[in-house]
């Protein structure tokens, strides 16, 4: 992670993903991405927002070396985002739809990523029990398969695949977009409090507001066509979040800011 | 038992009504009009040289139906190889496509005739139609439940650094289950068929023969009653094997995705 340091120029010694002038271009006409540098440190939850078509997932894409940049360099721990997934196999990604397999249980499914990965599930037995009950699964819901899941429920298995191989980079790609108001603000509060237990690096992209200005430290806003960060607002609020949060008048002055950047965005 | 009565009442009784209405002015009509045997038989005329030929109705269906399966086996096996094959390769699947195609445009009365002279009269040649006729369903299914998967999945995968073997083994076969249930279901009637248009011309011989010869010695005979025996014969076997099929579909289908397991 030392080299990311020597990459970029930035005065913190904990960066883990660095965007430097990153651009990308499909089929030599669409600007997706424009002039894209941002530095994230690790540990950090990150919020990225802006208007459908904007090119925000396909940035995570990027990071997550899924894609690989038309212009510009991205590292991720200073490696290359293919090479670090590789390397230290330290990503994992929740996608907008649960995206389980329905073949699978709801055990088969979490422990999926350790199988890819060749992980020794003999020698950490308690991992996926683990990741299990931190994202408030009971044991007798391990055994169902997905059709007989409600959507929240399919999210949560979603973000404990997602956790079990112990990230040290955690991609959310419009996670709880499809769901109902309630369970949106019981996952978000799910979320805040296994981020403050494993201490991973947050990457979600959503296009609400709130949710974002109540999940992260930073959020950045992005513009369309092309597609670039135009703002990068700080959100002062302390950690540990409790519900209350929400409806407290500096959350709701933050939010109302955020929102007006995101309008000058969809112009 | 609600549940069944009203399954009984919406889902049974008004087929079954429609089939006795039509069986009951089937056979007013021939009552009262009277029309040559050859040209019309009557229901009870069908059911009586049902009720003659019965030990020949038999044994013709068994001979259809262990063509037809075996047909519809091979081409189980072989189009799944196949649509494997496509799957590997979008240049294998590009250039070769085209021509599976052609395995369910060409009419296959007019390539029975070839069969004949390739493969000689008997059991063997009214497999290859069957097996021909019904191959195009499983290796068009197939190969789609191969390709089509979710991209989000194959981005997983990919995160995860799933190797080639993985994604195959973990990701497009499963994946392709469903579709080929799809497959199967269709491949299982159109075997049954290809099995009797290949009797209609290979027949077995003389001492045995299946559904397909006795329906054209029957209608070269204008022997119509027993004709009509011969196609309900027919018509019972390919529901039999559909049912059959179907019913192993959704067995497999229910484990695959843990209905079960609750």
């Amino acid at each position: 992670m030392n080299d990311a340091v020597n990459q970029t120029n930035t005065e913190t010694a904990n960066v883990i993903v660095a965007a430097d002038d990153v651009g990308m271009t499909f089929d030599g006409a669409h600007h997706a991405l424009d002039n894209v540098s941002l530095s994230i440190e690790g540990g950090e939850f990150v919020s990225i927002i802006g208007p459908s078509g904007c090119g925000k997932s396909t940035l995570l894409r990027l990071i997550a070396g899924l894609a690989e940049p038309t212009a510009g360099t991205l590292t991720v721990g200073g490696l290359l985002p293919a090479e670090a997934r590789r390397a230290w196999h330290p990503m994992a990604f929740v996608f907008q739809d649960a995206t389980l397999l329905p073949w699978r249980n709801v055990i088969d499914n979490i422990q999926l990523p350790l199988e890819l990965e060749r992980t020794d599930l003999s020698a950490n037995r308690s991992i996926v029990p683990e990741s299990l009950k931190l994202i408030g699964l009971s044991e007798t819901d391990a055994a169902k398969y997905p059709r007989m899941l409600s959507g929240g429920m399919r999210m949560r298995v979603s973000l404990a695949r997602a956790l079990v191989t112990d990230p040290a980079l955690l991609m959310l790609d419009e996670p709880f977009g499809a769901l109902d108001e309630m369970t949106r603000q019981r996952l978000n509060e799910d979320l805040l409090r296994i981020w403050a237990e494993k201490k991973w690096t947050a990457l979600f992209v959503t296009h609400n507001v709130a949710e974002a200005v109540f999940l992260s430290q930073r959020i950045l806003v992005m513009g369309t066509a092309p597609g670039r960060i135009i703002a990068d607002v700080a959100v002062p609020f302390a950690y540990p979040r409790s519900p209350a949060l929400r409806a407290e008048a500096d959350f709701a002055r933050l939010t109302g800011e955020v929102s007006a950047r995101l309008r000058e965005a969809s112009l | 038992m609600n549940g069944l009565r009203r399954r009984l009442t919406h889902d049974i009784l008004p087929p079954v009504g429609l089939f006795l209405l039509v069986l009951l002015s089937w056979q007013l009509a021939t009552v009262v009009f009277q029309p040559k045997a050859y040209l019309l038989p009557s229901p009870v005329a069908v059911a009586e040289a049902a009720r003659e030929n019965a030990g020949q109705l038999i044994s013709a269906m068994a001979l259809t139906a262990a063509a037809a399966a075996c047909g519809f086996v091979a081409s189980l096996i072989v189009g799944t190889l196949i649509a494997f094959a496509f799957s590997q390769s979008r240049l294998v699947r590009s250039s070769c496509y085209p021509y599976a195609i052609f395995l369910q445009t060409v009419p296959i009365v007019a390539i029975a005739p070839l069969i004949i002279i390739w493969f000689d009269y008997g059991f063997q040649s009214v497999v290859v139609v069957a097996f021909i006729i019904s191959l195009f369903p499983i290796i068009a299914n197939v190969t789609a439940g191969l390709i089509l998967v979710d991209n989000d999945l194959v981005d997983l995968f990919r995160l995860h650094n799933a190797s080639r073997w993985q994604m195959l083994w973990k990701l497009r076969l499963p994946n392709a289950v469903p579709y080929l249930v799809t497959g199967a279901k269709t491949a299982s009637g159109l075997a049954v068929i290809g099995a009797i248009v290949g009797e209609f011309f290979a027949g077995y011989g003389a001492e045995r023969f299946g559904l397909g010869y006795l329906v054209r010695q029957t209608s070269d005979q204008l022997k119509t009653a027993e004709l009509f025996a011969a196609v309900i014969a027919s018509t019972a076997l390919g529901i039999g094997i559909f049912g059959a099929v179907n019913m192993a579909g959704v067995t497999i289908l229910a484990r695959w995705s843990g209905t079960n397991n609750e």
